[in-house]
């Protein structure tokens, strides 16, 4: 990018070269205030408090005011931030802004992380003057996530530009006029979109806060952090959570999410269910001590055949009973069968696979689901497709999403998906030479959107920027694909000459002439044929010589159900699913069987008949975060840690380990499912006098810290070598300094503990990482990537990232985390008259079932949070106004389905396809049929004697 | 040897009432130096305990003796028990030829100046030894200096005295006491005095010249490592030190028991008592010198004089006949 | 040079004469002023409802982070703390809390009689701290001037406030 030279305050900068003056005093890291910009939204000018003063040349002293944001740097330009008139134009302003502003900085949430606090210092408004009459509002109830306190508002616009032109969210409107403006919604109720929780952060002053953190409220500067992954879907967005402990032993330590500045993922924003499904962790059913299965004949209970009733047991006892059956599997007197999980680390997953043997290692997801994986990780290594980050999918300039809902399975992705709807307005804006920031002038642009193509089996939040919306099952999105492929230019079919006009035409022009199309599918639909087909047409995308700049391969986004279902992939081959684990403890055998199942609920990846099926007759040894239904039958319930307070890596959908780190000590016994794993292979060796008595796990007794761990799976799997390089040693300081978690203002260091023991303790240790659960080390970001604070001198709030990037919206400094898996290249051999797509079933009187996805409700953790749990509603099935009618049924009717417990609300509704039926994922076990007669949908009758089936 | 019953009696009541009361004065020297030092800074010092906090003494030898006696690892064992042990009985011998008043008095040697010398020289062993044997880089370096201060400082102390010895023909105390008795030395031997003075302050490592236990540099210098009674036999040591500087300078400069009216034992203790306040007024009120000044001061000042003191001495007696 | 050291020796030993500056405590209780850094209270408003918001101003501005609270809301949309603790066997009493709370809550007073035997018992929780009365600070109620609804004031009713904002008023 061709650079300039300024002049600002007498001293030279080169800067890139169109981009505005704020943008560019912001990249110099200079203290100007601001309201309205922001770096992903850009500029409009409205609130003033940017003025600089601007001189015609060197010799000018008189200069003219202007507003930095919206003036873009000029070559040779000479610009002064202290001058006089400056300083006190902005002191003006500012203080026109606090004429209104309530009194209430120590009852607001906002208070220490405030935008306008920082920015009302910085301009120097220390006095009000003004002593007349504040105007008020109102507050709406907006819902269990965020709070409203309208008398905070300084009428920046920042919500509704976010929420209406970023978002894309309907229901939050600018009202009013004058002194008067109100940001609210026509009535009260839950605001819809599914992003409003950034609302949190792009307000600068208190007027949207988080209610799920303001009940146990603490100020940023008390909460410990440490980055962290998302572990509530495959996109792995970067999260610093903050945590706190009560210093009485409340497990209840982890206060609240906030994003963590990851340029080429989550950028500046989080969906809601990744910003609030961390209550999960404080969940009164998360198990904090190893418990056993009382032995007790039990009295007549509610608990059905084969579920047990537990209690706690000591730690030391708990790994003596895995160490004694970890020793009769190593004597040949058991078998030891290991089920890993696609929502925990690698490393646990390794320790596991290590543990059983990788004979006896099994991925805990159904042959479809392992299949699926294997599928995308297959298409993911072909040199055409490309995965791409979350800049390049909001730049690209025709999309396709083949069934995949990703509003709702990886939502982050559903965001930048509505960026790129404006993509033909940027390119337009190019040729007129607008400039990008220039948001209002951009969005006026009269230009037709970006072709956006959704084929679904519902209807989407994305359908409003589609051009075009079919709905369709997934064979036949299957189709469609191919017929575009068929349909592109060069691709000589017999099809190509009939129905020029159809849909597929439609898309396989629009693709075609696009110089970035993006193609989004996934594992959600369970179609092995439409992955398979969504990669046949990106690779004849990637043929197109007009596509993808020259570089040859097409971006294609597949996305995983769960924060490392790519990782757990890469461990185990495609046929170590549940249900060969099924066949092989239904084979005779005269040995005893113990499944080791690690974070993983059967009852949530296999029909409620086939989970029980694998239980029936095996001992269970369960690690788990929470108590879930596996639990209830589980022999041994050990603790493991939650992602917050454990250190791992996770694969995102894109093939990118990140390795995430312990924000806070977990509370009880809870620790990590390979130290459990070590502690009784630990034991095992003592027991048999000595690590080299037993080879085979001989490392992994000697395993202390989560990166020895890591090294092992580096050095032995080819593709996962990466992960050496992924973070710092457990042991090797960043910068001279281990990272401290707490900020230098933290508070009541000695006064915390003091009601237990007045005595106080160290701080515990981190055996995984160069990190301390202190205020000791590094404090500042830019020292250290291993840094979540975002604090820098002047700026609290969460706009201080601008200080850790190389320019604002650039790559965070001093550098991103994550490292690409080293996957072979292999082309993904596929014809296109060949997919596997079957004929749609002869039986026309099944009806097709489909998993139906939802942000709040399909998340295994995410809905278990108390405030995501009040907005998760009963379980649906969604059928087409025809079919209902043909069932007889009604919208509202309560209806079960063969095979389940759960009863199922009816949902009637014109954008679905037809003869098929749509069922909630996640509210109930999957279900075991892809296709069900009608007569198995029975209305549910109320059983005077309680439960239901 | 005793010629007599009598004169044994004499004798032994003389060794242990001198003995006890050296160490009852030396102890109770605490608390005195406490409340006049309390006086001078406009407070009242330790006053709670007993009349006037006269019990003070007892409650301060009492968590003495019950504080813990501590051995550091790293010391060297023998020695460092040893050292303080040495530093008390040399002071206590020093008292052996102070004669106290006509009948009192343990011995009257021909010596008797040489053997204070003797004893005062000893007291260096103490603080040296204890301060190596204590291992501690700020006990090492308090030996340090009081090896030096000492050594430099004893030069001219016993030449300040000769002009004394001169005058009073003899090494004898007893003898230089009645040779007073048309004028104290301090008169025709001022010089000698103030430079014995200086010089006794110096030995006994009083401030101004408590270098050695510097505690603003230090920690507390030679004895950082003690405690306990070994701590208390170092301070008491000093005290004693005091004391016996005292009535050094009473006996040699001040005519001793000498004086009208009252008993010879009272005029010998209020001229001891006066000096100990000299003593303790110092501390009050001077600041302490620098290592380096505190050298200087002793080779380029104190040592010239003494021997000017000499000379001039000399060279009168000798004109005089 | 000997001038000046006979001179400081004579000046120190006038001090014999002169009167004690100390005083006799306790037999003899001195006067300390009600600004007097002392043991720390946490006081009510007029109305006889704990001043403190539980902000956490105090525990930040705390040199040796002796403060700790945890914020907690009560129906009524006060916030209050749902404990607060001092550890007085840390405290230094430098009143920088005092300075830093925005509602006059916490305050220093005259009382530093708090030696203990057992440092366990050094430790104030709110109990301890919080008393009957609005200390110095006789008519301030934080509330009254905060734009924060809480029950018995809506919004618009605070001090200098006007009426809130009606949007379906056509007269904005």
């Amino acid at each position: 990018m061709a650079k300039v030279t300024i002049t600002i305050d007498d001293r030279e900068y080169e800067v890139d070269e169109g981009q505005n003056l704020l943008h560019a005093c912001l990249g110099l890291k200079k203290n100007l205030p601001y309201f309205c910009w922001h770096p992903a939204m850009g500029s409009v000018g409205a609130c003033r408090q940017c003025a600089v003063i601007e001189y015609m040349a060197r010799d000018d002293t008189r200069g003219r005011l202007i507003i930095s944001c919206m003036t873009p740097v000029r070559d040779g330009g000479v610009y002064s931030l202290e001058d006089e008139r400056a300083q006190s134009f902005r002191a003006g302003i500012i203080e026109k802004m606090m004429v209104n502003h309530p009194h209430d900085c120590p009852v607001c949430e906002e208070g220490g992380e405030c935008h306008l606090q920082d920015m009302t210092l910085m301009s120097a408004h220390t006095m009000r003057r003004y002593s007349g009459r504040k105007r008020t509002f109102n507050n709406q109830n907006l819902g269990p996530f965020i709070n409203h306190e309208m008398n905070r508002c300084i009428t920046c616009y920042r919500c509704v530009r976010y929420y209406q032109d970023y978002a894309g969210g309907r229901d939050l409107q600018a009202l009013g006029r004058n002194q008067q403006v109100y940001f609210g919604r026509a009535e009260d109720g839950r605001l819809e979109n599914g992003f409003s929780g950034n609302l949190v952060e792009v307000c600068p002053t208190g007027v949207f806060t988080d209610k799920t953190f303001s009940r146990r409220f603490v100020r940023k500067w008390d909460l410990q952090t440490a980055p962290s992954v998302c572990e509530h879907c495959g996109v792995g967005c970067n999260t610093a959570p903050g945590a706190r402990d009560d210093g009485k032993g409340d497990p209840r330590k982890l206060r609240r999410v906030v994003n963590l500045y990851h340029r080429d993922i989550n950028g500046y924003f989080l969906c809601d269910r990744g910003r609030f499904g961390y209550e999960y962790a404080n969940s009164p059913e998360r198990i904090l001590q190893p418990l056993q299965a009382d032995t007790q004949p039990l009295i007549q209970s509610t608990a059905a055949a084969g579920e047990k009733i537990h209690r706690p047991l000591p730690p030391q006892d708990a790994v003596a009973q895995l160490a004694d059956i970890i020793e009769e599997a190593r004597l040949g007197k058991r078998r030891l069968l290991g089920i890993g999980s696609t929502r925990t680390s690698l490393e646990n997953n390794y320790a596991l696979k290590t543990l059983v043997g990788p004979a006896n290692f099994y991925a805990g997801v159904s042959a479809g689901t392992l299949q699926l994986l294997h599928l995308v990780n297959a298409i993911q290594q072909d040199p055409q497709i490309h995965s791409p980050s979350t800049p390049e999918i909001e730049q690209a300039d025709a999309v396709l999403i083949l069934g995949e809902d990703i509003s709702n399975t990886a939502p982050r992705i559903a965001l930048a998906v509505r960026q790129a709807a404006a993509e033909q307005q940027r390119q337009r804006a190019r040729a007129l030479d607008i400039p990008l920031w220039q948001d209002a002038s951009v969005r006026q642009l009269d230009s037709p959107p970006t072709p956006i193509f959704i084929a679904a089996v519902e209807g989407t939040d994305l359908d409003g920027i589609a051009r075009e919306t079919v709905y369709a099952t997934p064979d036949e999105i299957a189709e469609l694909a191919l017929e575009v492929v068929n349909q592109l230019p060069g691709a000589v079919t017999e099809s190509q000459t009939e129905a020029s006009d159809s849909l597929a035409t439609q898309i396989a022009r629009a693709l075609a002439s696009a110089r970035k199309p993006l193609i989004v599918c996934g594992c959600g639909l369970q179609s092995p044929a439409l992955l398979r087909a969504a990669a046949a047409l990106a690779k004849a995308l990637a043929a197109n010589p007009v596509n993808s700049e020259g570089t040859a391969s097409c971006a294609l986004y597949l996305a995983c159900a769960d924060a490392n279902s790519l990782g757990l992939t890469q461990l185990c081959s495609e046929q170590q699913h549940l249900e060969q684990l099924l066949s092989e403890t239904a084979q005779e055998n005269s040995l005893p069987s113990t499944l080791l199942a690690m974070e993983v609920d059967l009852f949530w990846q296999l029909p409620d008949e086939q989970a029980a099926r694998i239980l029936h007759g095996n001992q269970l040894i369960q690690l788990d975060s929470l108590y879930n239904h596996t639990s209830r039958f589980a022999q041994l319930l050990l603790p493991s840690a939650a992602t917050p307070e454990s250190e791992g890596t996770f694969v995102n959908s894109s093939g990118l380990a990140q390795r995430y780190y312990t924000v806070y000590e977990p509370s009880g016994y809870i620790q990590e499912s390979w130290r459990w794993l070590a502690n009784a292979t630990a034991a095992c060796a003592a027991r048999a006098g000595g690590v080299e008595k037993i080879p085979a796990l001989a490392d992994m007794a000697q395993w202390q810290h989560v990166t020895q761990v890591s090294a092992a799976m580096a050095a032995g799997i080819p593709q996962l070598s990466p992960l050496s390089e992924l973070g710092p040693d457990w042991n090797t300081l960043v910068a001279g300094a281990p990272v401290a978690r707490q900020s230098h203002r933290f508070s009541g260091r000695t006064a915390l503990q003091a009601e237990v023991a007045v005595a106080e303790q160290p701080p515990p240790r981190d055996p995984d990482a160069p990190m301390a659960f202190s205020m000791e080390g590094i404090q500042f970001a830019g020292y250290s990537p291993l840094q979540a604070n975002i604090w820098a001198p002047g700026w609290n709030s969460d706009q201080a990232i601008h200080k850790f990037q190389n320019q604002p919206g650039g790559e965070r400094a001093p550098a991103a985390s994550g490292q690409s898996l080293r996957r072979a290249t292999k082309v993904f051999e596929i014809q296109v008259t060949d997919t596997g797509v079957p004929k749609t079933p002869v039986n026309a009187d099944l009806l097709t079932t489909l998993p139906l996805y939802r942000l709040f409700g399909s998340g295994e953790l995410s809905r278990r949070a108390r405030s995501i749990a009040t907005v998760v509603g009963q379980a649906f099935v969604h059928l087409h106004p025809d079919d209902a009618r043909a069932l007889a049924l009604c919208a509202g009717e309560q209806v079960c389905l063969p095979g389940s417990d759960t009863t199922f609300e009816v949902k009637i509704t014109a954008v679905a396809p037809q003869r098929c039926i749509g069922i909630s994922a996640g509210y109930s076990s999957p279900q075991a049929v892809v296709a069900m007669s009608p007569q198995d949908i029975r209305p549910f009758v109320e059983n005077p004697q309680g439960n239901s089936s | 040897m005793p010629a007599t019953t009598g004169e044994a009696v004499h004798l032994v009541l003389n060794i242990f009432g001198i003995l006890l009361a050296a160490v009852v004065a030396a102890a109770l020297l605490t608390w005195v130096e406490r409340r006049l030092l309390g006086f001078w800074q406009d407070r009242p010092g330790p006053n709670r305990v007993g009349p006037f906090g006269l019990l003070q003494v007892v409650a301060d030898m009492l968590k003495l003796f019950f504080k813990e006696d501590f051995l550091p690892r790293f010391a060297d064992i023998p020695v460092f028990v040893l050292a303080p042990v040495i530093v008390m009985a040399a002071m206590l011998l020093g008292f052996a030829v102070i004669p106290f008043a006509p009948h009192i008095g343990v011995i009257d040697l021909n010596i008797g100046l040489l053997f204070f010398f003797a004893m005062s020289a000893m007291a260096v062993y103490s603080v040296v030894l204890g301060a190596y044997a204590s291992n501690n880089k700020y006990a090492l370096l308090g030996g340090l200096r009081a090896a030096a201060q000492t050594v430099s400082y004893e030069v001219f102390m016993g030449l300040s005295l000769m002009g004394v010895v001169m005058l009073a023909g003899s090494f004898d105390l007893r003898t230089i006491v009645l040779a007073q008795r048309d004028g104290w030395f301090i008169l025709p031997q001022f010089l000698g005095f103030a430079i014995f003075l200086i010089a006794g302050i110096a030995e006994s490592h009083r401030l101004p010249f408590d270098l050695p236990e510097a505690e603003h540099e230090l920690t507390a210098g030679f004895h950082t490592e003690y405690s306990g009674m070994k701590f208390g036999m170092f301070f008491v040591g000093e005290y004693l030190s005091i004391l016996l500087i005292s009535s050094l300078i009473t006996t040699l400069f001040l005519g001793g028991w000498l004086g009208p009216w009252l008993p010879p034992l009272v005029w010998f203790l209020l001229k001891m008592s006066l000096l100990v306040a000299l003593f303790i007024l110092l501390r009050g009120a001077l600041p302490r010198p620098r290592y380096d000044q505190l050298m200087s001061f002793g080779w380029k000042w104190m040592l010239p004089l003494a021997l000017l003191n000499l000379l001039v001495t000399g060279g009168l007696l000798l004109w005089r006949g | 040079m000997i001038s000046s050291l006979l001179r400081s020796l004579w000046l120190v030993f006038r001090h014999l004469f002169r009167r004690n500056v100390t005083v006799q405590y306790p037999d003899e209780q001195p006067y300390l002023p009600p600004r007097y850094r002392g043991r720390i209270v946490l006081t009510r408003d007029p109305d006889g409802d704990e001043r403190c918001v539980a902000c956490n101003l105090c525990a930040v501005a705390c040199p040796p982070d002796c403060i700790s609270l945890q914020k907690t809301e009560d129906e009524d949309g006060r916030w209050r703390p749902e404990f607060f603790r001092i550890n007085f066997s840390r405290c230094i009493m430098c009143g920088l809390c005092e300075d830093a709370c925005p509602t006059y809550a916490i305050q220093l007073t005259p009382d530093f009689e708090m030696s203990e035997y057992d440092r366990q018992n050094m430790v104030y929780e709110k109990e301890d701290l919080l008393i009957n009365g609005p200390g110095k600070y006789h008519e301030y109620s934080f509330y009254r001037v905060a734009g924060k609804a809480i029950a018995g004031k809506g919004k618009g009713q605070g001090l200098n406030e006007k009426k809130p904002v009606d949007l379906h008023d056509l007269n904005l």
